[in-house]
């Protein structure tokens, strides 16, 4: 196993000194080489268990461990893409993407070769020595993505990479990961509220009740591989795969609706 | 449609009545007609200085005319004079400012980054940074002197409380996702401070630079109000005593130019340092 977590809990104590649980006895793991997808209605807890995956926080109870070794602080060894803009402003693009072989004692033109071969992963020849105001959100979460796969991470976390974008290019993006985890096959773990873009992308997806969060249901996608974004959705397993997908995350989030539950701001 | 705030569909609308809008909310203007208005109204203003003093409606003594201070100018340029005043007050400005920065910089990021710095200092900044600097003229003498060290304290004063504030203020709006993702990447606290929190605040600290700097043109009389026998401040305080209207007027003028190219100088160095920066000020 690559990634396994073991009954996490996670309790967040508010402002008012109410407590929140958000995730409660959550298990899961990732093998070598999966790519593993998290749903679950918003305020469930997916994105706080990925933060603690990356060691930027912490679970009160249980375990996390990546490739045996227990997470106790964040590392290059997990990568992470996060929803929100990321790049660092102030460097170009291929700046940016040899940040990440920063902690790697790559000869110079060791890491040249590797930022070239990224940023061509990514599909943004060309580009290397643009800033980042003047691309795109879809090119700037491209360089994000480059960034954090170029120091050849264990797990690849990514904390709904294409939430902030528009209906078409987010789905450009997902068929560009596709493509790209195809190729390079990092262990993924996928944060989404997105059914579909987790079947078209994963190997198993982990579905989440409403907080506090635990493991709904565990699907796996046996799509056959490699797959044909475009085409994905019109195999009927497929469409069977999103019914009850979608039926299962309805009455979560149904749940979720009735108890009101506001996302709270950690 | 006729409150339309689109051109768009004015164009469509009514094609040819379109007329150039000056006073609508947050709208941008013809540039042209921005700068004009700026130097429409200080012309406005100069004509009327010109007007007031040239018809005799006020007396020399409590308004010169432009011209009598222009040959206050001249006079002062031919002694030499004015020369030593700039220099004198640009040393101390600069040296005030400098170690108001030089230590308002290290003392304002770790205030930015670490609570317990903030925790530790915010409280003794606070109090202080209400006590006006004038009142410490006396115990600046008392405990410097009347050289220059004592100019220097007093711009100090005025500078480096609410200076440290604001460089705070510039670290603390670094996104807390670039530090996260700057974890990830495999730094350390110290690596994401010196290369992420740094660089993300830098325009923000370049714009408290500039605008501290601009505090120390505003106390430069009280730095020279005493104690001191050159400098622009200090002839503005000798000119109230001989009653030498034109003299305070182009110490005045001379003052807020000098700000003035001082903020143009750092607004332009900012274009050049900062290009990948999405706006300057």
């Amino acid at each position: 196993m690559k990634v396994e977590a073991k009954n996490i809990g996670r309790v967040f104590k508010l402002r008012n000194k109410q407590e929140v649980t958000a995730l409660q006895d959550f298990n899961l793991s990732v093998g070598n080489n999966e790519f593993v997808s998290i749903i679950g209605p918003s305020g469930c807890g997916k994105s706080s268990f990925l933060q603690m995956v990356a060691g930027l926080d912490y679970p009160d109870r249980g375990s996390i461990r990546v490739d045996g070794n227990l997470v106790d602080s964040p590392g290059a060894d997990r990568g992470m893409v996060f929803q929100g803009y990321t790049l660092f402003p102030w460097l170009t693009v291929a700046e940016n993407v040899k940040f990440g072989l920063k902690k790697t004692q790559l000869q110079a033109a060791e890491k040249e070769k590797l930022v070239g071969n990224y940023i061509e992963l990514v599909g943004l020849t060309g580009f290397e020595n643009v800033y980042p105001r003047q691309l795109s959100g879809g090119m700037r979460q491209r360089v994000a993505i480059a960034r954090a796969l170029v120091g050849k991470p264990k797990v690849l976390l990514m904390d709904e990479p294409f939430g902030a974008l528009d209906a078409q290019t987010r789905l450009m993006m997902q068929a560009l990961l596709l493509e790209v985890w195809e190729r390079e096959r990092t262990t993924v773990l996928f944060v989404t509220h997105d059914v579909e873009e987790a079947i078209v992308l994963s190997d198993r997806v982990y579905l989440m009740t409403a907080r506090p969060g635990r493991v709904k249901a565990e699907v796996r996608i046996d799509l056959p591989r490699p797959r044909k974004f475009f085409e994905a959705e019109f195999n009927p397993k497929f469409q069977s795969l999103r019914k009850q997908l979608l039926e299962l995350i309805r009455e979560e989030v149904e749940l979720a609706f009735q108890a009101g539950l506001a996302t709270p701001n950690f | 449609m006729q409150n339309s705030l689109l051109d768009q569909d004015d164009l469509k609308e009514q094609p040819g009545k379109r007329r150039p809008r000056l006073l609508e909310l947050h709208r941008d203007i013809p540039p042209g007609i921005y700068w004009a208005a700026g130097m429409g109204f200080i012309a406005i203003f100069l004509l009327g200085w010109v007007i007031i003093t040239g018809l005799g409606f006020v007396k020399p003594i409590f308004l010169p005319s432009p011209g009598a201070v222009g040959t206050e100018f001249i006079r002062q340029i031919q002694e030499g004079i004015l020369v030593k005043d700039v220099t004198a007050s640009l040393y101390r400005i600069m040296t005030g400012w400098m170690i108001s920065t030089l230590l308002a910089l290290p003392i304002g990021i770790l205030m930015g980054s670490f609570r317990f710095f903030e925790g530790l200092f915010e409280p003794s900044v606070d109090l202080v940074r209400y006590m006006p600097a004038v009142a410490f003229v006396p115990l600046s003498i008392l405990w410097l002197g009347v050289g220059d060290s004592q100019k220097f304290l007093i711009l100090f004063i005025g500078t480096f409380f609410q200076e440290v504030l604001m460089i705070m203020d510039n670290v603390k709006t670094v996104p807390k996702e670039l530090i996260q993702t700057s974890y990830t990447l495999g730094l350390n606290k110290w690596e994401v401070l010196k290369d992420v929190v740094l660089p993300a605040a830098l325009p923000g600290i370049w714009d408290t630079f500039r605008i501290t700097l601009g505090w120390c043109w505003t106390y430069l009389v009280v730095a020279e109000l005493v104690a001191a026998n050159v400098g622009l401040g200090y002839r503005i305080m000798r000119a109230q005593r001989f009653l030498q209207t034109e003299s305070i007027i182009l110490g005045i003028l001379i003052i807020g130019l000098l700000g003035l190219i001082s903020d143009m100088i750092f607004k332009f160095a900012a274009r050049r340092l900062f290009t990948w920066a999405d706006r300057q000020g």
